[in-house]
């Protein structure tokens, strides 16, 4: 009971402290709106090339690539000629266009020669220049009439997943990581915001044990953290998350991260003084957990031993890090609560053991006997 | 009221090469009122956190009832502590605090409503029932925290500077409040102000330094630094007429003791209102001028001045 009078208690502070609350709830949901807008692509778009054509035969490459399509009907390429190449540099620099193309007489025979320029920086580039690469090497065989005696057939492995899929989609699992983990600096915050006041010696003589406040003030921040997932997941299915597919995976990996950002959040509130220091050192470790996880880039981490078949990494020690790759292998590639079983255990595992090192540091540090007044 | 509830034993607290509380003994009654005067930084907070189990002592126990208090037995529940500074959740209303307080006491959440409306009714904080803690003012704020310690209807209510930064009218609700609780629980109070531990506490023990130095009755401490009242006289003259006076005045009676502080000569004895124009000529001759002059009783604050050579509030 006294859990429950906890949680009571934090929520009816929360929802009376609109920053706060705001902190948990609107910024997800910025994020969220930023990238869907910024993201709304489809990750196989239609990229844009410049053509400077000095041959004839170069007319009927560019018919043929700008016939070509992908398999939902969207052509690979707006191909435009250019009339003058300082123009079409430009352009490159300014990445309104992925590559110029120049085609010019071949040599020894060969119809056709080609030159592809553009920024090496420019992802739009590296698509575009493959993409151009290969499929003129095919166009000028079928003119030889050379049969490669290898015939290469790619088979993307979430092609089924490709006419919804965007690049907010591909973001999407790290967006969702990153937005659950900043209820570490909030539950940090109530915890600070108990030592500040010194509330939390009111709580101490009470005789009210570490498990039952803190666990009162997780659940406070499970309830928040499943109003966030809700709104969260409404807003990937806006953007384009297939519900019918990923939806009970998505909700159970946020509900793990959640936990494990609730303990972290737990473990920081032992080592701070005050609120700023519960948002400075919580924010820090929202960070490094997603930055460690990989939830904005891959994060180099070689295989220290196998567990269950699966190759264990420096950051598997964090939860977040398997829920990331749960998120990833349901949102991404429509994985089932079986295919991810082992990802969804070692979060829930850790999530738990969090819980259970920050209830215990708490205890320590704050709540006993002899701890410092 | 002869009963001991609480006592401390040999009660030593450090820290670092400060000793806060050094080898305190004590032994409080049930149903009195027990203040533990001293000035600010005498070990008054550090004693009534050792108490009630907020601090662990360095070396020595408290027990209540016989039973050594820690953090494993409970005891400490039959204790409301109201601490110094004020402890209120910024966010929750007067009524919300008083009922969370009451439900992590384990009082059920029916009794904890019904103590909390009674304390406010108690303490005229029922029309700020339903107010944010942080909107009261200071003076409300102070009373809704004294109350946080009754919720759970403990036995032993530890006030610590229960009137510091009071309003008038807030200081008068409180030390009758703290007065009506007498005979019903044992209280024990800090402060610094004489006037409060005189009128309010059954028994006093006076601390100074992290040591207890006296205990015993307001009227009881008093009288260990003699009987009659205390004449205070600001004179006029240089130093060496000031000294003259003080020696001529200590003549008057063997048993008067007379102290110059700066320009003030005080002067304790018997009948002493029947001997001022005796002690009037005295101070004449020595070639010194009355300026000022009150005759008082003995107070606590002579008799820490007795004890320490200094006033409680230097």
């Amino acid at each position: 009971m006294k859990l429950i009078s906890v949680a009571r208690k934090s929520l009816i502070e929360l929802l009376r402290e609109p920053m706060l609350l705001g902190m948990v709830l609107i910024t997800p949901l910025a994020f969220l709106l930023l990238d869907g807008f910024a993201y709304q692509t489809p990750h196989l778009r239609t990229l844009s090339v410049l053509a400077a054509v000095n041959t004839p035969a170069g007319n009927g490459a560019v018919g043929y690539l700008r016939r070509l399509t992908y398999p939902d009907g969207r052509p690979i390429f707006k191909l435009e000629t250019a009339t003058n190449l300082d123009t079409a540099e430009a352009a490159l620099r300014e990445r309104t266009a992925a590559a110029l193309l120049i085609l010019d007489p071949g040599a020894a025979g060969a119809p056709l020669a080609y030159t592809i320029r553009g920024d090496p920086l420019f992802l739009d580039y590296l698509d575009a220049a493959s993409i151009l690469d290969s499929r003129l090497t095919e166009y000028q065989n079928d003119q030889n009439g050379i049969h490669p005696p290898v015939r290469v057939v790619e088979h993307p492995i979430a092609a089924a997943t490709f006419r919804t899929r965007t690049d907010f989609i591909v973001y999407a699992p790290g967006l969702l990581v990153f937005a659950i983990l900043l209820l570490v600096p909030q539950t940090a915050l109530l915890l600070g915001r108990e030592i500040r006041t010194r509330t939390i010696r009111r709580l101490r003589l009470s005789g009210v044990s570490s498990v039952e406040f803190l666990g009162g003030i997780g659940v406070s921040q499970v309830v928040m953290a499943a109003v966030q997932i809700v709104l969260i997941s409404a807003g990937l299915i806006a953007f384009g998350l297939d519900p019918s597919r990923a939806l009970l995976p998505v909700l159970l990996a946020s509900f793990l991260v959640a936990v494990s950002a609730i303990g972290a959040g737990l473990i920081v509130g032992c080592f701070i003084q005050n609120d700023s220091q519960a948002v400075n050192l919580g924010s820090t470790v929202t960070m490094l957990q997603v930055f460690a996880s990989g939830s904005f880039f891959p994060v180099p981490a070689p295989a220290l031993f196998r567990l269950f078949g699966h190759e264990i990494g420096w950051n598997d020690i964090l939860p977040a890090t398997h829920a990331m790759t749960a998120l990833q292998q349901s949102i991404l590639y429509g994985a089932n609560l079986g295919q991810i079983g082992f990802r969804l255990g070692a979060a829930a595992a850790l999530s738990l053991i969090f819980f259970l090192i920050g209830a215990f540091l708490f205890q320590w540090k704050v709540m006993r006997y002899s701890a410092a007044a | 009221m002869n009963e001991t509830v609480l006592q401390t034993i040999h009660l030593t607290k450090r820290f670092g090469n400060v000793t806060a509380v050094k080898d305190l003994s004590l032994e409080i009654r049930a149903g009195e009122i027990f203040g533990f005067l001293g000035p600010n930084g005498a070990g008054k907070t550090t004693s009534i956190n050792l108490i009630c189990g907020l601090m662990a002592p360095d070396s020595g126990e408290v027990r209540i009832d016989g039973k050594p208090v820690r953090d494993d037995g409970g005891i400490t529940r039959r204790v409301g502590v109201c601490p110094q500074e004020i402890v209120l959740w910024e966010r929750l209303t007067c009524f919300e605090q008083l009922e969370f307080v009451g439900e992590m006491y384990g009082v059920s959440a029916k009794e904890s409503r019904r103590r909390a409306d009674l304390l406010l009714e108690e303490m005229n904080l029922e029309e700020k029932r339903n107010a944010q803690a942080r909107t009261l003012s200071g003076g409300l704020q102070r009373r809704l925290n004294l109350i946080m310690a009754l919720v759970h209807d403990p036995e032993i209510v530890i006030l610590d500077e229960p009137e510091a930064g009071l309003d008038p009218q807030s200081r008068v609700r409180v030390r009758q409040y703290i007065q009506s609780l007498a005979r019903r629980k044992t209280v024990i109070l800090t402060t610094h102000n004489m006037d409060e531990a005189d009128r309010v506490a059954d028994r006093i023990a006076i601390i100074d330094h992290g040591e207890l130095l006296r205990t015993g009755t307001p009227a009881e401490l008093k009288r260990t630094i003699g009987e009659g009242d205390v004449v205070e006289i600001r004179l006029a003259g240089d130093a060496s007429q000031l000294e003259t006076a003080l020696a001529a005045v200590k003549g008057i009676d063997p048993q008067a003791e007379a102290r110059l502080e700066g320009d003030l000569l005080s002067v304790r004895m018997l009948n002493a209102v029947s001997r001022l124009p005796e002690l009037m000529d005295r101070i004449g001759r020595a070639g010194a001028r009355a300026t000022e002059m009150r005759i008082r009783e003995n107070t606590l604050e002579d008799v820490f001045l007795q004890l320490t050579g200094r006033r409680l509030r230097e």
